[in-house]
Parts: C-alpha cells; sequence; structure tokens
C-alpha cells in the first residue's frame, strides 16, 4: 500500500508545472502574453527602415512519458514537459520579402534547416514568457532585414526566377481556442503492461531484441499573428510500439514492429489483442530466421494497405509538397502533369487533416489548425486518375497562391508543405480474392515463376532532388512469394525499389481491404505525425532489390541461463 | 509481494528519494556469471579468446532544473543503468585497441554496451551483458586482425604496450547520495532567477541546477572489482547583455558540490546572483581596451580558472592511435597531442612552484576538496602523485594506456583521464601588498602608465560564456586557449583602479606559466566540472555514450594568485551586433 503513495507522489512532481497553468480558462494568460508583446514589437518596430509586415508567434508544449521495457524488464521510464517558440517575422511585403530563395547559393535549404530551440518558461508566467518573446524578437527582425537586403542583391544579379509567385499568401485571421488537454496515462500500470508485451520474446534465445514501449505525448500549440489569429490547440497522441529482432545464421538481421496509436490511452488495444499480436511476431520472426533469400526480381504484387500507403506517401506525396515547386534544386517531378491523368481512373487520393479515424483506426495525421495560421481542409489532390493539386502551405507556387493548410513543421523549424491523412480511394474495388486472382493471371501472363505480396512495411524513403537519382525505397518486414497454384511462401531481404512516374504507371487495381499506416514523417521542418490508408493495390511491375545487411554473425555463445545459480563457483 | 513488485516499487521509490539500493548482489551476480561464462567459453573458432575483459554498470539517478526570470523553463528526473564492456583480444603487449580505422570513425555507435534494465531481473541482465559481449569481442577481433595487417606495412614509431598491467585489488566505498528533489531544486532555481527581475541591465539570464548520483559496480577479468558512489550537485547562473557599444557581455557564477545541501544556502546564492548581474550592469559601460601588453595579475577565480582551462588539460597522457588508414594517419599527424608529454623532465613553471594531484586529499585550509576518490573507472587505485617538483614536469597523469615515459596508470581515468584535486605549492610567496608592489613595479620598469589585474574569467564550467549552460555543464571546457576576461581592472601607481571589459587572450598558453615571475601567499581553492582527455580512438568509441556517469567528473584546483610578467590582450575582433531596437518589456513597462 506504501507503494501506492510513492507513486502518487512521483506523479504529483512530475505534475508540478501542470498543474499551474492546466486551465488557462477564459484569461489565456499565454495567448494574452503572446499577443501584448506581439502587438507592441508591431508598433515599436513599424517606424523602423524596413518594418515586419507580418509577426506570428508559435509557442509549442511538449509534454511527454514513455515508458519501456525489454524482454519482461522495465528499461526506463522519463516524463518531461518543455515550451518552445517559433516566431515568424517577415519584412518587405508579401510579394518579395526576407525568406525569398537567394538563387546560386543554398537558399531554401538555408531558410529550411533552421533549427532553433527558443525555450519557453512552463508556468505561464507572462512576463517571463515576454521576455523570451522580446529578446527572440529583436534577434529575428535584426536577421530578416539583413537578409532582405541580400534578397534584394540577389534578384538583381542571378537570372529570372522560373516561378514568379509571391513569397507568402494572404490567410484570413482564425480564432479557434480549444481546451487543454491533460496528459492521461497511468504509468504504473502501463510499467507492468510493457513488461507483460515483451516478455514472450525472453522465450527464445533466438530474438536478439524484444522492447515494448509506450509513448504518451500531448503538443499544446498556442499561435498569434499580426493578421489577428489567435489559436489554442491540444493534440494528444499515445503509442504503443513492439518491436522485436533476430537475425538469421547469415547474419541478416531481421526486424518487426508492430504499432498501435490512438488519441487517447484507454483506446490502445487492450492485452488480449496486443499479446495476440506479439505471439504472431514470434511466430514471424522464428519463421523469418529460416526463410529464403529473395533474389533481385522484377514482376507482379499485391502491397497490403500498409504498404501501399506507404508507397504512395513516398511515391506521390513527397513529391506533390508545393513548395517543392519553387525550388530550383527539385525534381519537380509533377510539375508539368496538372490535369493529367497518372493513375488509373478507378484512383482517388486525398489529403485530409480533419478526418479522425478510417478503418476503425484513428490518424495520426489529424489536426484543425496548421503551423501558419492556417485552417486544416480537405485537398483532392489526384480524382479520377488525374493530379489536380499541390499540398499548399502559405509560401505560394505558380497556379497556387493560397495555402491549403498544409503548412507545418515539428517545433524549432520553418514550416513547409507537408503530407498529413493520405487517403487512397477504389472506386470499383475488387474482393480481396479476386485482387490475388489478377495477381497470378499477371504471374501467367508475364511468365514469372511467382508473384510478390507485401504484408507488413517499416516504412520508407524518397529523394527528390535533381542531382541524385529520382528514387524511393519502401522497407519491407514480411514478404511472400505467390505462387502460380496460390500458395503463400514467407520470404527475406528485400527492399522494394523504384523510380516515380514508371511505378505509378503500372498501378492496375485495389481490393476494398483498407489499413492504415501511422506514423513520423521527416523530412526539411522535422518529424510530423502523418497517417496514410489505402487498400492493397496490385502493381503490375515491381522492383526488388536485396537489403543491406549485416556481416556479423549470431551470437557465439548461447543465450545465457535464465535461472541464477543458487551458488556460484569458486566464490 | 512477489520479485516482480518488489522490482517496480524499487524503481519507483529511487526516483523519489534516492536512497533505496539496487540489489548489489543480484547486479555483481549478474556480471560476475556472464564475465566467468565469457572468459571460459567465449572464442570464435581459430581465433583468439579474450585476454581481458571488463564491465562497468553505472547507475545513474539526475535531477536537471533551468528556470528563467522567476519562471521554471523545465525540470527533469532520470534514471538510467547502462553497461560499459570492455574486451580485449592479443595481450598486453599488442591488442585490439589504440587504432583508429576510417569505419570506427564513421560507425554509428561506439563502444559496446547499452541500456540495462532498472528491474533488478537477473535473466535480462544477463542477456544485455551476454549481447554486448558478444559484439565487443566480434569488433575487438575484427580490430585486431585489421591492425595486425597495417602492422606488417609499418612499424610503429614508439615501443609501446597497448595495456598496463595494474594490481587486482577489491574495493567498496561509499558516499551519501547528492539528495535533493525536483521540487525543491526547481524553487531554488526559480527564485534565483527571479532576482533578474530587478535588473534591467541584463537581457537574457538563466539559472540552472543539475544533481545526480551515479553508482558504479565493476568487476574484469584480472579479478579487480568495485563499488562506488559519485555524488555531484551543480548550479550555474548565467546572465548576457550588450555594452553599450553593442559588444555582447556574458558572464556566469558557477558553484559545485557533492550534495544538493552542500550548495551555498539560498541568501549566499542570492548574493553571488545579485553580484552578477550588477557586475553585468557595472561591466556596460566600462572603458574598452585596445590593446595591451605588460604584466597581469590573475585572483580569485580567474587565477583557478585559467590554471584549469590551460595549464591542467597540459597534464594528461593521450596515446596517439596507430591509423589504419593513410587519410586518417594525416589527419592523426596533424592532431596530435602537443602536450607536455615529449616534455617529461623539462621546465614547464617557475622553479619556486611545485605541483601535485592528490585525489586521497579530502580539505585545504577548511575549504573542502571534491576532486577525491579512492578508485578510478578502471579499477586502479587512487593516490598521490607528484606532477612538477621545483618547475620541472615529474610525471603525468594516466590512465591504462600506455605513453611514451608514462608506462603505467595513476589511477586518473574518470570517463578519460583527468585530474582529481591540483594543488599548487610555492617556496616563496608574497603578500597582497608586495604582490601589486611587485605588479607596479614591472609597470614602472617598462615606463607603461597601469598594469592589468584579472578577478574573473568566462567559466569553463558555464562553457565560457556558451548560450546554452545546461549543455555546457555537459559539454565542458575546452583547450583552445583560455576564456576571455570577464571582469579586470587596470591599476595605476596611486593604487587606483578602473574597470575594463571585453578582454580577450593573445598567444598565451600553457608554456606562458613558465614566465610566472611571483604568486601570492592565499589558496584560492576552486572546484568545477573538468572535461576529461580521451585521446581521439577512446573519444570516437565513446560517441553517443550519454549515460553512465553522465555529469563530468569533478575537479578542484588549489593556487596562489599568479603574477604574470607579459600578456597580451586585446578587444574582440568580431563583428558588433545593434543594441536591442526596443526596450525589454518588463523594464519598460516598470518604467513607464
Amino acid at each position: 500500500m506504501r507503494r501506492r503513495d510513492r507513486i502518487g507522489a512521483w506523479l504529483l512532481s512530475l505534475g508540478l508545472a501542470a498543474a499551474l497553468g492546466a486551465d488557462e480558462g477564459p484569461a489565456a494568460p499565454v495567448l494574452d502574453a503572446m499577443r501584448a508583446e506581439l502587438t507592441r514589437s508591431m508598433e515599436k518596430l513599424a517606424g523602423e527602415p524596413d518594418p515586419p509586415y507580418f509577426l506570428s508567434y508559435e509557442i509549442t508544449e511538449r509534454q511527454t512519458a514513455v515508458v519501456r521495457a525489454s524482454f519482461g524488464a522495465l528499461e526506463s521510464t522519463s516524463e518531461r514537459r518543455t515550451r518552445q517558440l517559433d516566431v515568424d517575422l517577415r519584412v518587405g511585403d508579401y510579394e518579395l520579402d526576407n525568406t525569398r530563395q537567394l538563387r546560386g547559393q543554398f537558399g531554401r535549404s538555408e531558410r529550411s534547416r533552421r533549427f532553433d530551440y527558443v525555450a519557453i518558461p512552463v508556468d505561464d508566467d507572462p512576463d517571463a514568457i515576454r521576455a523570451v518573446l522580446w529578446n527572440q524578437t529583436d534577434a529575428e527582425f535584426k536577421q530578416a532585414r539583413e537578409r532582405l537586403t541580400r534578397v534584394r542583391t540577389n534578384i538583381q544579379v542571378a537570372v529570372e526566377q522560373e516561378d514568379p509567385s509571391a513569397d507568402f499568401a494572404r490567410e484570413p485571421p482564425i480564432e479557434l481556442i480549444e481546451e487543454r488537454v491533460p496528459l492521461a496515462a497511468d504509468l504504473d500500470a502501463w510499467q507492468e503492461r510493457v513488461r507483460r508485451y515483451s516478455a514472450p520474446f525472453a522465450a527464445h534465445g533466438e530474438i536478439l531484441r524484444g522492447r515494448a514501449t509506450f509513448f504518451a505525448s500531448v503538443g499544446t500549440r498556442w499561435y498569434v499573428n499580426s493578421d489577428g489569429s489567435r489559436v489554442r490547440v491540444s493534440e494528444p497522441g499515445y503509442r504503443l510500439i513492439v518491436s522485436a529482432q533476430t537475425k538469421a545464421d547469415d547474419g541478416m538481421e531481421l526486424p518487426l514492429y508492430r504499432s498501435f496509436y490512438a488519441r487517447s490511452a484507454a483506446a490502445l488495444p487492450d492485452d488480449e489483442t496486443v499479446l495476440g499480436e506479439v505471439r504472431e511476431m514470434v511466430a514471424n520472426l522464428l519463421a523469418l530466421r529460416s526463410a529464403p533469400v529473395v533474389d533481385p526480381f522484377t514482376g507482379p504484387a499485391i502491397l497490403s494497405g500498409r504498404a501501399s500507403g506507404v508507397f504512395f506517401h513516398e511515391v506521390f506525396g513527397h513529391r506533390i509538397e508545393g513548395h517543392r515547386l519553387k525550388d530550383e534544386a527539385d525534381s519537380q517531378t509533377f510539375k508539368k502533369l496538372l490535369g493529367e491523368e497518372v493513375l488509373p481512373p478507378d484512383f482517388s487520393v486525398y489529403f485530409d487533416p480533419t478526418i479522425k479515424t478510417r478503418a476503425g483506426v484513428e490518424l495520426a495525421g489529424h489536426y484543425r489548425v496548421d503551423n501558419e495560421g492556417a485552417q486544416a481542409r480537405r485537398v483532392p489532390v489526384l480524382e479520377e486518375g488525374v493530379f489536380k493539386s499541390f499540398l499548399m502551405s502559405r509560401d505560394p507556387i505558380e497556379g497556387f497562391p493560397k495555402s491549403n493548410g498544409h503548412g507545418r513543421r515539428e517545433a524549432g523549424y520553418t514550416p513547409v508543405a507537408r503530407q498529413s491523412n493520405l487517403l487512397v480511394e477504389v472506386a470499383r474495388p475488387l474482393p480481396p480474392d479476386e485482387l490475388v486472382g489478377r495477381l497470378l493471371e499477371e504471374v501467367e501472363r508475364q511468365g514469372k515463376p511467382y508473384g510478390l505480396r507485401f504484408r507488413d512495411v517499416q516504412g520508407g524513403f524518397t529523394l527528390t532532388g535533381r542531382t541524385t537519382p529520382n528514387a524511393f525505397n519502401v522497407n519491407p518486414l514480411l514478404v511472400y512469394r505467390v505462387y502460380p497454384d496460390g500458395s503463400e511462401e514467407l520470404v527475406r531481404g528485400v527492399d522494394l525499389i523504384g523510380t516515380p512516374l514508371t511505378a505509378f504507371s503500372k498501378i492496375v487495381a485495389g481490393d476494398d481491404e483498407v489499413t492504415v499506416f501511422n506514423g513520423t514523417c521527416g523530412a526539411e521542418s522535422g518529424g510530423v505525425p502523418v497517417s496514410a490508408s489505402a487498400p492493397s493495390i496490385l502493381i503490375s511491375e515491381i522492383e526488388v532489390q536485396k537489403k543491406a545487411k549485416s556481416q556479423d554473425r549470431p551470437p557465439i555463445l548461447p543465450a545465457p541461463p535464465t535461472d541464477r545459480p543458487s551458488e556460484r563457483e569458486g566464490d | 509481494m512477489g520479485p516482480r513488485a518488489l522490482a517496480l516499487a524499487l524503481a519507483v521509490v529511487i526516483l523519489c528519494s534516492g536512497a533505496v539500493r539496487a540489489d548489489e548482489d543480484l547486479l555483481m551476480a549478474a556480471l560476475g556469471d556472464e564475465l566467468e561464462r565469457s572468459i571460459a567459453e567465449l572464442r570464435v573458432e581459430g581465433l583468439e579468446a579474450p585476454y581481458f575483459i571488463s564491465y562497468r554498470l553505472d547507475d545513474t539517478e539526475l535531477l536537471s532544473v533551468a528556470a528563467s526570470f522567476g519562471s521554471l523553463l523545465s525540470g527533469r528526473e532520470t534514471r538510467s543503468r547502462r553497461l560499459t564492456v570492455e574486451v580485449r583480444v592479443g595481450d598486453y603487449e599488442l591488442d585490439n585497441t589504440n587504432f583508429l580505422t576510417l569505419e570506427s570513425v564513421r560507425a554509428r555507435s561506439g563502444r559496446p554496451g547499452g541500456v540495462l534494465p532498472l528491474d533488478d531481473d537477473y535473466r535480462e541482465l544477463r542477456r544485455q551483458i551476454w549481447l554486448a559481449t558478444d559484439a565487443a569481442y566480434k569488433s575487438a577481433l575484427e580490430q585486431l586482425a585489421q591492425k595486425k595487417a597495417v602492422l606488417q606495412n609499418k612499424s610503429l614509431a614508439e615501443d609501446l604496450k597497448d595495456f598496463a598491467a595494474a594490481e587486482t585489488v577489491e574495493i567498496r566505498t561509499d558516499r551519501a547520495p547528492a539528495g535533493g528533489s525536483l521540487e525543491r531544486v526547481g524553487e531554488l532555481a526559480t527564485a534565483l532567477s527571479a532576482i533578474f527581475r530587478r535588473q534591467p541591465a541584463v537581457f537574457e539570464s538563466r539559472v540552472s541546477i543539475a544533481a545526480g548520483t551515479t553508482r558504479t559496480w565493476f568487476l574484469n577479468s584480472e579479478g579487480t572489482r568495485y563499488a562506488k558512489t559519485t555524488p555531484s550537485a551543480r548550479l550555474i547562473a548565467q546572465a548576457s547583455t550588450q555594452a553599450v557599444d553593442g559588444i555582447p557581455l556574458g558572464d556566469a557564477y558557477v558553484t559545485v558540490a557533492d550534495a544538493v545541501d552542500e550548495l551555498p544556502d539560498e541568501e549566499s546564492l542570492a548574493a553571488e546572483v545579485e553580484a552578477l548581474g550588477a557586475r553585468l550592469a557595472e561591466l556596460r559601460d566600462a572603458e574598452l581596451l585596445d590593446r595591451y601588453n605588460g604584466p597581469v595579475l590573475f585572483d580569485g577565480q580567474a587565477a583557478a580558472e585559467l590554471f584549469a582551462q590551460l595549464f591542467a588539460p597540459k597534464l594528461l597522457s593521450r596515446r596517439t592511435p596507430l591509423a589504419g588508414d593513410e587519410r586518417l594517419s594525416s589527419v592523426l599527424s596533424q592532431s596530435a597531442p602537443s602536450d607536455f608529454q615529449d616534455r617529461l623532465g623539462a621546465r614547464v613553471l617557475p622553479r619556486f612552484l611545485s605541483l601535485i594531484d592528490d585525489p586521497l586529499g579530502s580539505e585545504r585550509g577548511g575549504e573542502r576538496l571534491l576532486g577525491g576518490y579512492q578508485v578510478d573507472d578502471q579499477g586502479v587505485p587512487a593516490g598521490k602523485v607528484s606532477l612538477v617538483e621545483r618547475g620541472y614536469l615529474k610525471r603525468m597523469l594516466a590512465g591504462r594506456t600506455p605513453v611514451a615515459g608514462v608506462e603505467s596508470s595513476t589511477g586518473h581515468w574518470r570517463g578519460g583521464v583527468a585530474p582529481s584535486n591540483l594543488i599548487v605549492g610555492s617556496s616563496t610567496t608574497l603578500t597582497d601588498a608586495e604582490l601589486m608592489a611587485e605588479l607596479l613595479l614591472l609597470v614602472e620598469d617598462r615606463g607603461a602608465e597601469f598594469g592589468i589585474v584579472v578577478r574573473r574569467l568566462g567559466s569553463s564550467g558555464a562553457g565560457g560564456g556558451r548560450r546554452d549552460p545546461v549543455a555546457a555543464l555537459f559539454g565542458g571546457g575546452g583547450e583552445s586557449g583560455a576564456a576571455p576576461a570577464v571582469v579586470a581592472y587596470k591599476v595605476y601607481p596611486d593604487g587606483r583602479e578602473v574597470l575594463l571589459r571585453n578582454l580577450e587572450f593573445s598567444g598565451f598558453g600553457a608554456a606562458t606559466f613558465k614566465e610566472i615571475i611571483a604568486v601570492g601567499d592565499r589558496d584560492i581553492v576552486y572546484s568545477l566540472p573538468f572535461q576529461p582527455a580521451k585521446g581521439l580512438a577512446a573519444a570516437f568509441a565513446d560517441r553517443g555514450s550519454r549515460g553512465g556517469s553522465a555529469a563530468l567528473p569533478l575537479v578542484t584546483v588549489v593556487v596562489p594568485p599568479l603574477l604574470f610578467e607579459e600578456v597580451t590582450l586585446k578587444k574582440p575582433t568580431e563583428e558588433i551586433p545593434n543594441l536591442p531596437v526596443f526596450p525589454h518589456p518588463y523594464f519598460e513597462s516598470e518604467d513607464g
């Protein structure tokens, strides 16, 4: 019983600061302090040469708790709460300001790669918050003015810009004050749960990593800008990630992951579901150790919903992030394809941050306001096979002068157009077994010995620059060969690779089994939560290459005995 | 209560009170059992078995808070257990270490080891120790094979063993933990940071406190084992502003202790923070010198920091590794330590000065020495070392990696070679009045108008004025010259003193210490976090190992006021930022 008391005290200490500012209520001290300092800054700077025409402050609080266990034993527990500040101060005007890419130099990259960590006090004290805002505004103003001078010189000396769009889009002011959501998770119980979920791996000496991690986070953002916007939103996210790894006798590392996401801890799956998944992971890990290694192969394949989701995220999503079209170092794959048919007319793709669930799963890419004070909205990017729109931040490009609510960042970075919830829809889906039937037809038609089926993936990456091959790579976890008789065999050791337009042109059909991949997408503006959900799709030709492989053989000695010897020899 | 439940209670309680112990027998059993098995059985057919294995388990509790302008910025309490494994193949003469390849430079993670569970779970502890040992052994085999391949074509410039023998010891020491609670240090930092609400001349300020206790269990295959506790508490108050002409000014107050309760009391701390703000305010319109050549007297914090920043790092032996690649070889030859290693026996201080390092000392003239310990990280017992005798360099501080002239450990490996308590002794001293008279005599001698007294330098414990004191706390000071003088005065022959600001040193290094003219008769006892010297191979191997004794080791220096005949000081040469365009909101509203 004393144990309970101690835990209580512990949680209290972590909740210390939270309690002080838990309910900002109608008084909204943080927003008021931001508003007051913003107004003062605009007034004080108005008389300066090149005064700011736009100023915004965003304060992001991250309250997180992480509980991790390995093979049934608790490894770490940590909690933290921090706030940091992002300032967007622009001098010049909407047409031409200090953020313009300096051509012939590492222009845009220079701006978007910048990472600043400006700490803001966590206890809502307006004077302490304003002191930091003042100091940072002063620094940003000086930098902005200096950069505007360089921009003005650069446009005189560099060749005409390909895309003559303005530097910043107007956006109507927005007022949205949400309740602050507390971080709600019983960490005591979660310590027990992650122990329980990682324990089954301990029964197998061949499994070299077996972890379960519970992440709880609430991101609260306060945003004000000189257009009069006032925003306070609270975005909770709870994840359970089970990860395990074994090693084949040839040294190949074979990882598997299972992750669950929800907007409340209570909505995460129960013990029975998780432990069922863990048992399946154990079985798959052991099967993978003895699975045959696939040789490089081209041929037809079915990608499960999660795999197709990641495929679309890499192949398509990253190439329609609007700001890239202004970047003269980017390959701009889809720039000239507006209004063109790039997929079969059955297929539509949407980015929709406003929806919260799909196929019964909560989506990590949900938000109501983006990081530039623009309202989140649904963007049909590809309808009936025809490419319709880019994802837009407030950085306009030719033909797209406005934001469509996708200006996103991780705190500390500069926002650019980023993905949200990617939704692939198929107008006339096939039943799953019919999709397999179509796969077998393709196998026969192409005279291949088998097709491939990608059941689960870990993630992927893509390169969109001009100086590197314009390629993507999806890292599968579970891949099966499907033989002409319909039998399936687990294989290992391949990555799915290709170039975007070719891959797109080979998409044939989809089924009606939508599954969801929730993840964190990393790019120039940091890591942002996203989802990608899709039905399984059939691709008439994909290419796989050998996975990079560790050269280390499995451990030399067997796993140590599990019991502590009652008396050690020689002691 | 079953064993599971007990373990849980333990993990949580330790975060609360810091007073409860891990099951030490169980930890040592897990380490010992796997060590025994590895030494007996770990071997790849046809290749060498390990000749040496050591395990170190660091169980660290750390609390850290930062506050600014009377408001909490962050507060964090962590506990972690990290394992460090060392596996050596070959023999003491020639093994896999002291060798650097491009692959090891590129490798993402270096030194084998990793996170161990907080639960006292024998099975899981052994599993992790097993896997870390396996990885360490394989990489040791590869390193040795590559090293031998390189040595077929090259011979070593110096005939040095790779690993020094050391006596086998069993040591168990115990010290009280650092103590403190997150609430208490949070309140303290917040209260101290609120003092800057009365300091309109300060533009930016921060107070941070970090306190932690590391319990270490170590054993090696030679039979040495130890258990020790390393507590520390550090407080940094840092403030910055700009002088009236825009040149940035920063200063910090740093204090360290071995427990939160051993830090100065709140009243004294408040007075120090208040003084910090007042100093900056005064410095804003202090005089700026273009350039100065002449005698300089370092007193108080400035004498201790100067010694710790410039002289102490030269006393630490560092092995230059054999390069596994031509390109590395040229890099290594350029960055080879130009230390005192080549100057053993040479004179490095004036004849009237001597220097010892005394890890077993605990007190000097009533003031505590905080750098001490009984046994170093490699299990070598600590002992007093006479480093400089009557001006001549006799010995360097070392771990178990031999360098020319220093072929056995002096027991100074603390995450790298670091001093403990460095104590300068002098056969001739001058009183304060005599020292000042001596300074003025030197001034007169060269027909100069005035001399300079430096009373504060940028603190190495606060990154010498770098922006983030918390990061600096764990990043430590460098060897790239001394931090700028923060508080310095012109002293005129009539005794008049005029405050100066923004003075940087030019061409001042350890070699300059030989030219010390005279020293005072007071002991300045000053403790600071110190960046150990690792040598390149170890530095690369240690990348990414955040944990263990996360905090830098504490070192105490005891020095007298130091009078140098000739020092060059000049104003900063960087571009000068403008002053803030509009005033601080808090002080503006107060004025209006």
